[in-house]
């Protein structure tokens, strides 16, 4: 048989009753082929495969508000964190036998409040000559002062202001 | 079920269309899946098809049939772990290793295809079969099998039609050389 005769016939253009009898023959073998694969990719699917897909279907539908709680709960914790450090100061005083005695006498703060308004001085001047470098030396000697221990530096920490 | 409606529940991310779609299409999906790639994979691809479905429907338009887009929508993703598996150096499922793990449809109903089953042996036949390339496979599939028309099958493959006609054309004679290969047709 002829390829374009073939290909007609199983595009069913030409109706199986009116083939040849050497057609019908021919056309058999392939019909089986046909049928063999048609059974060999015969599926069904599995109640388990129905409940993953369907699983996977309902986290893909809650995804966006998992996304949204996480994001809504990291912007309360980043509201709370800014406020609580804005709102809270630690008061650090100079040590030494004159705070002390000025603590007794009840007029320290006055005396750390200069000492504060000295340094702000101090950084204010020096901030005019180069701004980035005295905010790295600043920040250096801040963070190198927090983590010196209480008796090796002449402050120490006399309380903690907060609104909490 | 009405295919509107179904679609509107699927753009609305209902539950329920998903279990319709499944309960409808999965059976169908999977077989085109096995025809193309055998038995390893079906249910990943199945999964992936209905991800792929959750994340695409909006962008359905419905100028194709939903039949024809899910179908487009598995040829990729069975395209995809075709190129995987070829990648990690995986060998094609044995379509006889995956004999006794497939659920039979019922007979064959023409009378011309009960004859032919009673002459030649299914393990025979199917050591012809998986001779064809994998895209000849599904050709036949979509043709022969599932009677869709040359421009549906076109718009699945996302190819011309001319494109698909010589293709199928060819994939024919390739089953047909085949089976005159070791006489099942003289």
């Amino acid at each position: 048989m002829d390829e374009e005769r073939f290909v007609r016939i199983l595009d069913r253009e030409i109706p199986f009753d009116k083939l040849r009898v050497d057609e019908r023959k021919e056309l058999k073998g392939y019909v089986k082929a046909i049928d063999a694969l048609k059974e060999s990719c015969c599926y069904k699917p599995s109640d388990e495969l129905k409940k993953r897909t369907l699983s996977n279907v309902r986290k893909l539908k809650s995804r966006p508000y998992k996304i949204l709680g996480t994001v809504a709960a990291c912007l309360v914790l980043g509201i709370f964190s800014v406020s609580f450090f804005t709102g809270n100061t630690i008061l650090i005083k100079k040590k030494g036998e004159l705070y002390q005695l000025a603590d007794v006498l009840g007029s320290s703060s006055s005396l750390n409040e200069r000492l504060r308004v000295n340094l702000n001085a101090f950084t204010q001047g020096e901030a005019e000559g180069n701004n980035l470098v005295m905010m790295e030396k600043e920040m250096e000697r801040s963070l190198g002062f927090l983590s010196e221990s209480a008796v090796e530096n002449d402050f120490e920490i006399s309380g903690i202001s907060t609104t909490y | 079920m009405d295919e509107k409606k179904l679609i509107d529940g699927l753009k609305k991310k209902k539950v329920w269309a998903y279990e319709v779609l499944y309960d409808e299409y999965a059976p169908r999906l999977g077989s085109v899946v096995k025809s193309y790639l055998g038995y390893d994979d079906v249910e990943d691809v199945i999964q992936e098809v209905f991800i792929k479905v959750f994340k695409n429907v909006r962008k359905f338009r419905g100028d194709a049939k939903l039949s024809t887009w899910l179908y487009r929508i598995a040829v990729n993703v069975c395209k995809d772990t075709l190129v995987k598996r070829k990648r990690n150096n995986e060998f094609l499922t044995d379509f006889r290793e995956s004999e006794d793990k497939v659920a039979f449809e019922p007979p064959a109903t023409t009378n011309v295809f009960r004859e032919v089953m009673d002459e030649i042996s299914f393990e025979e036949l199917m050591s012809v079969v998986e001779r064809l390339a994998e895209d000849d496979r599904l050709l036949i599939k979509l043709r022969d099998i599932d009677d869709l028309s040359y421009e549906e099958i076109a718009d699945i493959l996302d190819k011309p039609v001319g494109t698909v006609k010589s293709r199928l054309h060819y994939a024919r004679k390739r089953l047909k050389e085949l089976l005159e290969e070791v006489g099942y047709i003289g």
